[in-house]
């Protein structure tokens, strides 16, 4: 039994862990939402695992064939996409902020909160990516 | 990032690769093939969409049997990008 993919079997794992939460929860609650959750995480951990043993990464397979200009691409393309989700983000808690000023709801401090930490966690790996890049690229 | 003046303006490097290939009687396939890119990379750099990396300017000089300062028309590019960044100083000031 050889591994040939990684990240499947990490996936897997962290199901597998979370499926046994799941479990241990539902032991104790007896809701039916935690061992549904129980179920699919199992399903999809084991779904993982099998894949760790047979195939390579659907990334993994394109990379081997990418030429210096797809890396550029690919680049681009994840900095307009994170770009354009900024965008979102911004616009996402301007109105939210302009919904609460309108109809005070608890609703819309949450998205407020939500899309600000979004944005804020953005920064900071941002920061910190940047950082260790100058140190090491 | 004076460097990247070209980049900037979405404008990239000018090379002689078009003429050379046709010169050659090469389809751009073909010379994708030798060089191990695709031949959309060989299609945006004749275009001048793309700028090459040293190693496949290297490669593809080796390929004309001529040098990368040659193909790549690094002088002009050069002088180009020198009249930029005079312009840029000259619009600053």
């Amino acid at each position: 039994m050889k591994i040939k993919n990684q990240k499947y079997l990490i996936t897997a794992i962290i199901m597998e862990i979370i499926a046994i939460v799941c479990l241990i929860t539902f032991l104790y609650h007896q809701e039916t939402r935690y061992i549904l959750a129980f179920l699919l995480t199992f399903i999809y951990g084991v779904i993982s695992f099998y894949n760790s043993l047979n195939k390579k990464g659907s990334i993994e397979i394109a990379s081997r064939n990418m030429d210096e200009r797809d890396i550029l691409l690919t680049m681009k393309t994840d900095k307009t996409t994170l770009r354009i989700l900024n965008y979102i983000l911004l616009i996402g808690s301007l109105v939210s902020i302009v919904f609460y000023s309108i109809y005070p709801s608890v609703i819309y401090i949450t998205l407020i909160i939500t899309f600000t930490a979004i944005m804020f966690i953005q920064l900071a790996i941002l920061f910190f990516v940047n950082i260790y890049y100058e140190k090491h690229a | 990032m004076k460097f990247t003046s070209h980049l900037r303006k979405g404008i990239d490097m000018k090379t002689k690769i078009k003429k050379m290939r046709i010169n050659a009687k090469m389809t751009q396939k073909q010379l994708a093939d030798l060089v191990n890119v695709s031949s959309r990379t060989i299609i945006s750099i004749e275009k001048e969409q793309y700028s090459p990396s040293l190693m496949l300017a290297y490669r593809l000089a080796k390929v004309f049997n001529t040098s990368v300062e040659e193909l790549c028309c690094l002088e002009e590019n050069k002088r180009i990008e020198d009249r930029e960044i005079i312009n840029n100083q000259e619009g600053t000031i």
